[in-house]
């Protein structure tokens, strides 16, 4: 039945090759020319127990439920039949071995169902021949079967009445293993069974018995030690064993509940430890064990056998080989991958973790949002303790290049690659593949970005940039975003490179403008991020104004100012710095601003009581970073700012960090986050750049919140209109004061 | 300006129908395909210069596709070739239609400024001032930076702002809108504008350290524009700012060192003209010069260098003015428009009859296009519209001489009360502005902070009077460099607070003659 039916499932697989395969070589085959056995072996080969005890469930529920059982007879006769032929090839392992008694023991009680006595015998003496120990249950089956079954039993078995010492001996009949707990073991009778009796440590024994029909055969078999045994567990199993260098065995299985463990194996369960290896063959003396299993560190003792015993070696715990990598400055909540898996290091103290890891190499990457990247290619060896600073790089990630030309926009990618590479301070990451699924969520962003840039209309009516921001912190997080657009599907000359900042930053792009064939403007907008904030710059103190003679004329003198330490007053003219002439306050300004703060300069200044030279040493300032100005990148900025502010090292004040961080909201239009920043900074008082400065974009904030805001407003600017030294972005720029009365002229009262 | 606000309330309850059906529609994509190349036909005309054929391909693109993306643009391009047409009327039709029915495009920002500038351009009144500002202050409000973070126009409504609340002497307003343009805004080509009105009202207010400061940053960017690093300066805003840091630096900085405003003089040259009876001296902000004399019946308009640019005949001429675009000459029946050569005489109004004025001897053009008319034989300043219809008289005791100042206030000279009396743009009398015992006051000049000038012709002398009325110089007889006012007819002050003094014998050291002294 069973060779038939994979012969129905043959016939049609080569009735469709003969459908596939064209000329005179399908013609040739056939199914005549296939004999069915071949397909019979093939398949017994393809079953395991598993598939034989779900074959036998079914033949068994269908014998009982069937009204006629004679019906489920086939299905036994082929569990038989498959068994059979297993048998064939060696002896079956317990549980078909059980099937195929069972399976008999159905296939002689359908037979007496049906009234086959022939039949039955056949069936009862093969039931025997595969498991003479089988019981039929009483219960449930007939009587006159049970007596057949008993007369049969007569006649074909004997008993062997078998003790063996040592007693935990493993002994074998016909290479099947008995049962020595048993009392008496039926066997076959009248013809030869070969015994085997083996245990590590001893002598095998190996005999020919027979025992008669119906007769009972007592057997004493006494081995001789001939070595000493070793017994050892391990974990984790799997390990493999040699003594002396040689293999002797690797473990297996699991160890027994109540498995005696001592020493360090107590921290562990039995379970955790394979079934006990017996190593036996070895001679008195000193042997050197070893155990071993990939990723473990190999234990190895010398033990000595003074005599021929047993011994236990005892239980065997393998060290894992690892080694330590210490992450020093580890952000908090930062996200940790090695070789892209997420982990988790263990927290060390409140600014270190730790990883420990097998041997092998590793890419490390740990990710902070918009504070920056961390990645580190390492080797680790076995016992080794490695230290990583993690200092994070803000990163610059593409999303993408958009825009049907392709070619170009290959090039573009290429191109923004290699001037990124070696951007100091950043990391450029291309994110181009799960760029293209954040973008498509962006939802037509290709038509909606052409028209935003070619209107100057923004963000917030036709794209969510919002939206884009969240995704790409919570997917590709980075410190900067960049998505590319092509001018053209086609042919595209030129590309906008639109900038978004990570989050908290508000998600206000910026756009820059590049010619496809120039590549000077990638490297100009590469280099806004070289340098895309600067915290420091010189002081001059002094208002200079052209006033249409061939020298500016000193307007206003800032007291205590480096103008004023050198001792310039207002109606001097600045005609020199060192040799070179001034005719302007522009050529005096590009002089002064390119010098490092703190440097000295030589001017020579004329008035009224004649020419004179004075050596000025110029101030510092701090800045704050013009708002809406096209030259700056604001993403690039807000991605500094936040790593300043987490780098412990950074020496500008956290206020001055604080205000430009502010700025970036406020060009942002990011009203109620700058008013956020703006509240909480205490600036020093006084000119320049300080608290003055503060006191005034916090009025225009809270202005452009609402006018339920207005008498907050109103105190802000108040407070800065009353210090009148106070600067708006840098030391020598615009005063507050004029400005904020200006604007308190209009506000609410 | 009162015909197009009439023009415009008719076309208010008239708005075509084709428009009102169009903006909510869709377009099919043939329809968008087909507007588009309308569209771009159109452009390619008028950039032909062919106003006329690219206005009759925007129309029928507006009428037949109203829902195309191209419409709103298309509206503002009729608007504009309309108003270069000379035709504002029906530029405020599309105007009308692209703020009503597309109000929410940004073209309608465009639309809202284009008609605030035509209210503000020529207003009849404060009122059309007030009109056009509350049309610019839409701007900010419906377009704000949250829908459109750049916009050229919202900037140029802040700034169209701030120059009408300066006119109208609204400081605060004024410096509010310019300092918005200044820290809200994108940069830009207004920036520069920006500046110069918050310069203007620092001035006004006497914070000229912080207005040089402001004026000055308009230069620097200039030259950082002028090195590819940044935007245009427009050159009007240039050489207004540099004019007035010269100005601040003549009659603020000099002063404030205890030197004198004006350390030098020198004598303009009046090039194929002999003065003989020289008669009045005006002078624009940026230094064009105009002399009339009496014995020659002339009058001659000079650059700042003293070269001629114009030179007329004119009957009795008497006293010069000069508005932004036009200078103009007194000649006792009629005032005679120098460059454009025109002339037009003026009835007033007395009762029931009517009176030619025909001994006009000064006068000034008000913000509102107002002629303020000094006549000597009716003994006051006449206040005609800009149609030549008597409107008021200024109740001046003996006027004398008058003159413009910042706001279009006017200023008038009275012989009599050896005072000067300030009125506003509108009219209204504000107060005395400058009073003492001159003998024999005969002329009046203002500079651009608000200071007055009185020219005293019997000591000889020059006071100078701040914005608040206090007397703060006396200059003459003797001037810088030795020269001598003797019989002083006329003074002016440009732009650069520069003085220009007009007299009959100037002691000079070649001896005395007519001349005309600059003070720098």
């Amino acid at each position: 039945m069973m060779g038939a039916r994979n012969f129905l499932f043959a016939s049609f697989f080569l009735s469709t090759l003969v459908l596939l395969v064209p000329g005179s070589v399908a013609a040739q085959i056939v199914e005549e020319d296939l004999p069915p056995e071949s397909f019979t072996e093939l398949a017994y080969e393809g079953y395991d127990s598993e598939d034989l005890t779900q074959r036998f469930v079914a033949a068994e529920a269908a014998y009982l439920e069937a009204l006629e059982p004679g019906r489920s007879l086939a299905a036994f006769d082929e569990l038989v039949s498959i068994l059979t032929s297993r048998q064939e090839g060696g002896p079956l392992p317990a549980v078909e071995r059980d099937l195929l008694g069972r399976s008999h023991a159905y296939r002689a009680r359908i037979h007496f169902y049906l009234g086959d006595d022939a039949a039955v015998l056949d069936s009862l003496a093969a039931l025997l021949e595969a498991d003479p120990r089988y019981v039929f249950d009483e219960a449930v089956v007939s009587p006159k079967l049970l007596e057949r079954y008993q007369e049969l039993r007569d006649q074909r078995l004997g008993t062997l009445e078998l003790s063996v010492e040592p007693q935990d001996a493993e002994v074998l009949i016909d290479g099947q293993r008995v049962d020595l707990e048993e009392a008496g073991i039926p066997v076959p009778a009248a013809r030869t069974l070969r015994i085997t009796a083996q245990r590590p440590g001893y002598a095998a024994i190996d005999m020919p018995i027979e025992v008669e029909a119906g007769g009972r055969l007592p057997l004493e078999l006494v081995m001789e030690r001939d070595s000493a045994m070793l017994r050892l567990v391990t974990r984790p199993t799997g390990a493999k064993v040699t003594l002396d260098g040689a293999a002797v065995g690797t473990t297996d299985g699991v160890a027994p509940a109540g498995y005696p463990l001592v020493g360090d194996a107590v921290r562990y369960a039995p379970k955790e430890f394979s079934a006990p290896l017996n190593i036996g063959g070895i001679a008195p003396g000193n042997h050197v064990l070893e155990v071993s299993k990939p990723g473990y560190r190999t234990y190895r003792v010398q033990v000595g056998v003074p005599e021929l015993r047993d011994y236990d070696a005892g239980a065997v715990v393998l060290q894992r080989t690892e080694g330590q990598v210490v992450l020093r400055r580890l952000p908090e909540g930062a996200q940790v991958t090695l070789d892209g898996r997420a982990i988790r290091p263990e927290v060390v103290n409140s600014s270190d973790g730790r990883l420990t890891l097998p041997p092998g190499s590793y890419r490390l990457s740990i990710l902070d949002g918009p504070r920056g990247i961390y990645e580190a290619d390492f080797d680790l060896v076995d016992r080794q303790n490695l230290e990583l600073e993690i200092r994070l790089t803000p990163g610059l990630a593409l999303l993408g290049v958009l825009g049907g030309d392709r070619v170009t926009a290959g090039r573009l990618q290429e191109a923004l690659r290699t001037q990124s590479a070696d951007l100091e301070g950043w990391r450029y990451l291309d994110r181009s593949e799960t760029g293209q699924e954040l973008l498509q969520r962006f939802g037509g962003a290709v038509d909606a970005l052409r028209s935003a840039a070619a209107t100057g209309r923004g963000s917030a009516e036709s794209l969510d940039w919002e939206a884009l921001q969240r995704l790409a912190d919570e997917r590709s997080p980075a410190a900067v975003y960049a998505v590319a657009v092509l001018s053209d599907d086609l042919v595209a000359t030129h590309a906008d490179l639109w900038f978004l900042p990570a989050g908290p930053a508000p998600a206000r792009p910026d756009r820059r403008r590049i010619e496809i064939d120039r590549p000077q403007d990638l490297a100009a907008v590469v280099d806004a991020f070289r340098q895309p904030i600067e915290v420091r710059r010189s002081w001059f103190g002094a208002l200079l104004v052209d006033v249409g003679l061939d020298a500016p004329m000193i307007f206003d003198v800032t007291p205590e100012s480096p103008a004023g330490r050198a001792g310039l007053v207002v109606g001097d003219r600045l005609v020199q710095i060192f040799d070179r002439p001034i005719l302007t306050a522009a050529e005096a300004w590009q002089q002064l601003s390119s010098r490092d703060p703190l440097s000295s300069v030589s001017l020579t200044v004329e008035s009224a009581a004649g020419r004179r030279t004075v050596d000025l040493r110029l101030g510092t300032s701090y800045l704050m970073v013009p708002l809406k100005s096209p030259e700056v990148v604001y993403a690039a900025v807000s991605a500094v700012l936040a790593r300043a502010q987490a780098d412990a090292g950074d020496n500008t004040p956290v206020w001055v960090l604080e205000l430009n961080q502010a700025a970036v909201y406020l060009n942002g239009a990011a009203w109620a986050d700058a008013v956020r920043v703006l509240r909480r900074i205490r600036a020093p008082a006084g000119g320049g750049l300080g608290q003055g400065t503060v006191d005034y974009w916090l009025g225009v904030a809270l202005q452009n919140v609402g006018p339920e805001y207005s008498t907050q407003a109103r105190a802000a600017l108040q407070r800065a209109a009353a210090q009148p030294g106070a600067r708006l972005l840098h030391a020598d720029g615009p005063l507050v004061s004029p400005r904020a009365q200006a604007r308190l002229g209009v506000a609410a009262p | 300006m009162l015909i197009i606000g009439c023009m415009l309330a008719l076309l208010l309850m008239a708005t075509p129908a084709v428009a009102q059906s169009g903006a909510g529609s869709t377009l099919s994509p043939e329809d968008l395909a087909t507007s588009g190349r309308l569209f771009v036909e159109a452009l390619r005309l008028e950039t032909e210069g062919d106003g006329a054929a690219a206005l009759r391909e925007y129309q029928l693109l507006i009428q037949r596709f109203p829902a195309s993306p191209k419409v709103p643009e298309a509206l503002l391009r009729v608007a504009r070739l309309r108003l270069q047409q000379g035709d504002p009327a029906l530029a405020l039709q599309s105007i009308e239609v692209l703020t009503q029915d597309y109000g929410s495009s940004p073209e309608s920002a465009s639309a809202y400024v284009m008609q605030g500038r035509l209210f503000a351009e020529n207003p009849d009144s404060p009122s059309d001032l007030e009109r056009a500002r509350t049309l610019l202050r839409r701007v900010p409000v419906l377009f704000g930076r949250d829908r459109f973070p750049r916009l050229e126009d919202r900037a140029e409504a802040l700034v169209r702002e701030g120059q009408i609340s300066l006119l109208l002497g609204e400081l605060d307003e004024a410096a509010s809108a310019f300092v918005q343009t200044l820290e809200d805004e994108p940069p830009g080509v207004w920036v520069p504008a920006a500046r110069l009105g918050l310069a203007r009202v620092l001035m006004a207010r006497d914070q000229w350290v912080e207005a040089a400061d402001a004026l000055q940053r308009i230069l620097l960017e200039a030259e950082a524009a002028a090195a590819d690093d940044g935007f245009e300066v427009p050159i009007s805003v240039l050489t207004e700012a540099s004019r007035h840091q010269q100005l601040l630096y003549r009659l603020r900085l000099r002063p404030s060192l205890g030197q004198p405003r004006w350390g030098s003089t020198r004598l303009l040259s009046t090039p194929g003209l002999e003065l003989r009876r020289p008669q009045g001296v005006a002078v624009s902000d940026d230094g064009l010069v105009i002399v009339t004399d009496r014995g020659e019946d002339i009058a001659l308009v000079l650059d700042a260098e003293g070269q001629m640019v114009a030179r007329r005949d004119v009957k009795d001429v008497q006293r010069p003015w000069w508005t932004s675009d036009e200078a103009y000459v007194a000649a006792e029946e009629q005032v005679r428009g120098l460059l454009q050569r025109s002339g037009q005489s003026f009835l007033m109004t007395r009762g029931s009859s009517q009176e030619e004025l025909d001994e006009l001897v000064s006068g000034a053009r008000g913000l509102y296009g107002q002629w303020y008319l000094l006549d000597r034989g009716v003994s006051a300043v006449v206040v005609m519209r800009p149609t030549g219809r008597y409107l008021a008289t200024l109740t001046v005791g003996e006027p004398v001489d008058l003159a413009q100042g910042p706001f279009g206030h006017i200023l008038v000279l009275d012989g009599d009360q050896r005072s000067v009396t300030r009125y506003t743009a509108a009219g209204d009398a504000v107060g005395v502005v400058a009073k003492s015992s001159w003998p024999e006051a005969t002329a009046v000049d203002v500079d651009a902070l608000g200071q007055v000038y009185v020219l005293d012709a019997e000591t000889a002398t020059v006071e100078v009077f701040s914005s608040r009325g206090e007397r703060i110089a006396k200059l003459g007889p003797t001037l810088p460099g030795g020269l001598q006012l003797n019989k002083p007819q006329d003074l002016a002050v440009d732009g650069f607070g520069r003085l220009y003094i007009l007299d009959e014998r100037l002691t000079t050291a070649e001896g005395r003659r007519r001349a005309l002294v600059v003070l720098e």
